[in-house]
């Protein structure tokens, strides 16, 4: 699992009482990170794709 | 890069809704995701994006605060949700997880690189 991005998205104050269902792409210089979230809980295999 | 993008996804969700879908906190099966919205974390910053985001997923974004620091922030605030103990016994080669009752055998490749 990818926790950054997860994590990161997880922490942020105004997403604290996130229940969605959501995509989080965490774009880097040569990778996209794709996180999947059910009901605001990431899941726990994302991929990523080269950009 | 942002059909690209956007194919994955599609791919990525497809592919979850057609098994049952596992979370750190519960099973939900039957579950089909429907996301709502798409967060853009990373370095790219939203004024620089060479390539318009909500055409591509159809779904509100939001940039979170910080989103260009966010992994630096995900790794200070993560909330925990397990914890174990992993013990590499390099003389025996074995990995022991004591919580998990595990023991298992590694390859001499197991520390020379790639993802975990």
């Amino acid at each position: 699992m990818h926790s950054g991005p997860a994590a990161g998205i997880m922490g942020d104050p105004g997403d604290a009482g996130m229940k969605e269902d959501a995509i989080a792409l965490d774009i880097g210089g040569t990778t996209t990170d794709i996180s999947v979230f059910a009901d605001g809980v990431p899941l726990l295999e994302p991929s990523g794709v080269d950009n | 890069m942002a059909v690209i993008i956007s194919d994955q996804v599609r791919q990525i969700l497809d592919e979850i809704n057609n098994k049952p879908v596992y979370t750190i906190h519960e099973l939900l099966e039957g579950k089909i995701i429907q996301p709502k919205i798409l967060y853009v974390v990373g370095r790219t910053r939203r004024r620089s994006a060479p390539w318009s985001l909500p055409k591509i997923c159809d779904i509100p974004i939001r940039y979170p605060e910080h989103s260009e620091v966010a992994n630096a922030l995900g790794a200070a605030l993560a909330r925990t949700t397990a914890e174990m103990t992993i013990l590499a016994d390099t003389e025996r080669r074995e990995l022991i997880i004591g919580e998990e009752g595990l023991r298992e055998s590694y390859s001499p490749q197991f520390f020379s690189g790639g993802r975990h």
